[in-house]
């Protein structure tokens, strides 16, 4: 297979705070398995996320969110993304997220937000690609 | 993208990261113009020392990668490290974990790192990753440290890439007769057994400095074998002074001198073998008149050894098959 093309770089991270990495594991292991590069990191602060956003590349940032803390740090990293004028890379969020919360976030620019009920992890490599895509 | 290669290539050279982690992923994916923005580049490269950092999985690579960058940031040196994993050969995807290692909170600003995938390069480092060093190299770095998994084929190789290359090893992952073996065993300026606090770590560190006493050297550096603890910290200051004596030995002798004329015929040869295995691709392969081709080897109408000699003469001499 050709291996010198473009390829969908997204970083993945969750707080160090959250004690919850399973589901992420799982997360990386598919979208690898999808054929994307996966950066996988763990953060103390939201700032290292945009941080190795920008020395990566990466056309996704997903945060996973199993505690408490998204409605703090996810407006700080969409904030500081703007600021850096890196805002074409697309947010996504997973974990215990409600749906109201949900609503908020998408409305302050978050890509998509994937709640416990609402889908099979299979299916999240399509999500992207549509959203890279401009489908979403 | 928004920026062209030459802003990139300006905004780089000024100091932005973003610029310089955009120049790299075009490097990597082959973008069009990646050779204009290297071209640009290239007068500010030749400052940087490269460390090439190799070993089998588990030994700790990560791990002792970011404590010799905290230690040279210390010393008042900027970093660039290039981690390098493997890519999937059925789905090229990688996962690239080696920054979960890495924690450089006292030197954020000093210290780039970037994840590579291996993208079909088995040996385990990307052909980009020479150009990822000059990029990084042209940006400023004092200091590349190339961390990989594997030692590479022939001319994608750690050794060609790198001044100093070191090999880390751990204890438990095998017997004397794994120091034996040629490859990695043979390729090391400096060896490290990491891990060392543990009981078999002793027995491993005698056994590579026996393979090395016994062993024909090339030239006169005697590779040292160190012990680390890299989680804890312990060894590295050692580590770090045993590279500096190491570069200083190849630039007293002479040798750098040589190495890098090597690394650039090396390098050369590479870009040609690239360049020509694209026009196989874009020319040969992707042609109707090739998939007759295969069609007529398999019938047996043709054998595939003259077809070979046949389509070479025509890259080599396009003229000579005009109205074909």
């Amino acid at each position: 297979m050709d291996q010198t093309g473009k390829k969908i770089r997204i970083l993945l991270s969750k707080s160090v705070q959250d004690g919850h990495e399973s589901a992420l594991r799982y997360i990386a292991q598919t979208l690898r398995d999808a054929g994307m590069e996966v950066i996988y990191m763990r953060h103390e602060m939201i700032e290292d996320v945009v941080k190795t956003a920008a020395e990566e590349d990466v056309d996704v940032i997903g945060l996973q969110y199993f505690g408490a803390g998204v409605m703090y740090e996810v407006p700080i990293a969409l904030d500081l993304l703007k600021q850096k004028k890196m805002e074409d890379i697309k947010v996504v969020l997973g974990g215990t997220i409600t749906p109201d919360e949900k609503k908020t976030l998408k409305e302050m620019g978050v890509a998509e937000v994937f709640l416990p009920s609402q889908g099979k992890v299979i299916e999240i490599p399509a999500v992207i690609r549509n959203i890279l895509d401009g489908k979403q | 993208m928004q920026s062209s290669p030459a802003d990139l290539v300006k905004e780089a050279l000024e100091g932005s990261i973003r610029a310089v982690a955009r120049l790299i992923s075009m490097v990597e994916n082959s973008h069009p113009q990646a050779e204009s923005a290297l071209t640009a580049l290239y007068p500010h490269i030749g400052r940087a020392v490269v460390i090439g950092i190799s070993g089998p999985l588990g030994s700790g690579k990560s791990t002792l990668v970011d404590k010799l960058a905290v230690e040279y940031c210390k010393q008042g040196k900027t970093v660039g490290i290039i981690a390098v994993d493997p890519s999937s050969p059925f789905t090229g995807g990688a996962f690239l974990g080696d920054r979960y290692r890495m924690n450089r909170a006292a030197c954020e600003q000093n210290i780039f790192i970037r994840s590579l995938g291996a993208r079909g390069q088995m040996g385990g480092l990307s052909r980009a990753v020479s150009d990822v060093i000059k990029i990084l190299d042209a940006f400023g770095k004092d200091v590349i440290l190339v961390e990989t998994l594997g030692t590479g084929q022939d001319e994608v190789d750690i050794k060609n890439v790198a001044d100093t290359t070191v090999i880390v090893q751990a204890p438990g992952l095998g017997d004397y007769i794994q120091t034996l073996k040629a490859g990695m065993m043979e390729i090391g300026d400096i060896y490290v057994v990491n891990k060392a606090e543990s009981i078999e770590a002793d027995n491993l560190h005698a056994n590579i400095q026996s393979a090395i006493d016994m062993g024909n050297q090339r030239g006169s550096w005697i590779p040292p074998v160190l012990k680390t603890i890299a989680t804890r910290g312990d060894g590295i200051s050692d580590c770090l002074r045993t590279i500096d004596e190491h570069i200083q030995h190849l630039k007293n002798e002479g040798f750098y001198a040589q190495r890098q004329s090597e690394r650039v015929r090396l390098e050369v040869i590479k870009m040609i073998k690239d360049k020509l295995s694209q026009t196989v691709d874009t020319i040969i392969i992707r042609n109707g008149a090739f998939d007759e081709a295969v069609r007529q080897i398999i019938e047996k109408k043709v054998e595939p050894y003259s077809y070979v000699t046949k389509v070479i003469g025509s890259i080599l001499n396009p003229s000579l098959t005009e109205g074909k």
